[in-house]
């Protein structure tokens, strides 16, 4: 009965090592022209966890450098500024969507084609890296 | 008696005057619905002054190009991520709305001339659509143009590098026929937004 508990115990553990603390919704990426620059990826972020969770820093091995971005209006004038991190208390959401916020994917290293899937790396304070797959589509 | 007859013949003459150089009232400006948001019109509608650009195929485009029919036109640049490819994505949802008309003229002007050449903005615009037509020229030919609509637009960062940003009024822009603005539409955009807004005009000026 022991071995059990501890069966038990070790798979109940060994799920929480595994769970990655952020649920993932609808990750994609806007296709471009062939020779474009910048892209921009998309995708709802839950804290499932009952702790707060810090994203400190993104990247893919496809792009030079990926930035989280915020599209904001003010009286229809566009600017664009950069999320130096992204906080998520427990069970928040975060959308990022177009013309709001976004991952800013920079300089690819390979065509960005339909179909695609970019993985984007999430470093997240005081856990492990989370790597998110964003589909490219139009 | 004698002195009465000319009086009356410069009243007529003037009057002729009247109605041949002042221009007739403008027609009451379209009442937008509430639920239609961030859409504006021009009343009286906004004259451009004279403007010479060049399209993406290298042919001038100037006032004479937006004459003869309506024009949707957003400027942006084609190095923004969100914004532009959004809104331009929106243009050709509502290029293909069964209820848009057929001879409706969809232009990008670029403010980023720079980073944008001939080419940069031809895969740029018939990625979207191949109707789609991109344009740009001098910075002077650009703020001309713009500075009547109101278009506002700044760099940030360096511009000696190829990694500065475009911060710019991001509206869709309505050119009746006549060459002049009569109504935008601010961003964020939607196809039914500008779909909607467009057809109001549309049917009301034309």
């Amino acid at each position: 009965m022991i071995k059990v508990w501890i069966l038990l115990a070790w798979l109940g553990f060994s799920t929480t090592l595994l769970a990655e603390p952020l649920e993932v919704t609808n990750p994609w990426v806007r296709e471009a022209p062939p020779s474009a620059n910048n892209l921009a990826g998309y995708v709802e972020l839950t804290n499932t966890s009952d702790e707060a969770i810090t994203v400190e820093a993104v990247s893919s091995p496809l792009f030079s450098s990926v930035e989280l971005h915020v599209t904001s209006f003010e009286d229809g004038m566009m600017r664009m500024t950069e999320l130096k991190q992204l906080h998520l208390a427990p069970n928040e959401s975060i959308k990022f969507e177009p013309a709001g916020k976004h991952f800013m994917l920079i300089k690819p290293n390979r065509a960005i084609t339909s179909g695609l899937e970019i993985p984007i790396i999430l470093q997240i304070k005081n856990a492990a890296p989370q790597t998110v797959h964003f589909k490219v589509r139009k | 008696m004698k002195k009465i007859i000319p009086i009356i013949f410069v009243a007529i003459g003037l009057a002729i005057l009247a109605t041949t150089f002042i221009p007739p009232a403008e027609p009451p400006e379209p009442a937008i619905p509430e639920d239609l948001k961030g859409v504006f019109i021009d009343s009286p509608a906004v004259r451009l002054p004279d403007f010479e650009l060049v399209d993406h195929n290298n042919r001038i485009f100037n006032n004479a190009s937006l004459k003869g029919q309506w024009s949707l036109v957003f400027f942006g640049f084609t190095n923004c991520p969100d914004v532009c490819p959004t809104s331009m994505t929106e243009l050709n949802k509502v290029s293909a709305m069964p209820d848009t008309p057929e001879d409706t003229q969809y232009v990008f002007i670029s403010v980023d001339p720079k980073r944008d050449s001939s080419e940069k903005l031809k895969e740029f615009v018939t990625f979207f659509n191949d109707k789609f037509i991109g344009v740009s020229g001098q910075k002077s030919e650009i703020d001309k143009f713009k500075e009547p609509l109101g278009v506002i637009y700044g760099f940030e960062g360096d511009t000696t590098s190829e990694d500065y940003v475009v911060t710019h009024f991001a509206a869709i822009y309505l050119i009746a026929p006549d060459g002049k603005q009569r109504a935008y539409a601010l961003a964020p955009h939607s196809a039914i937004q500008i779909s909607r807004a467009y057809q109001l005009v549309r049917k009301h000026y034309d």
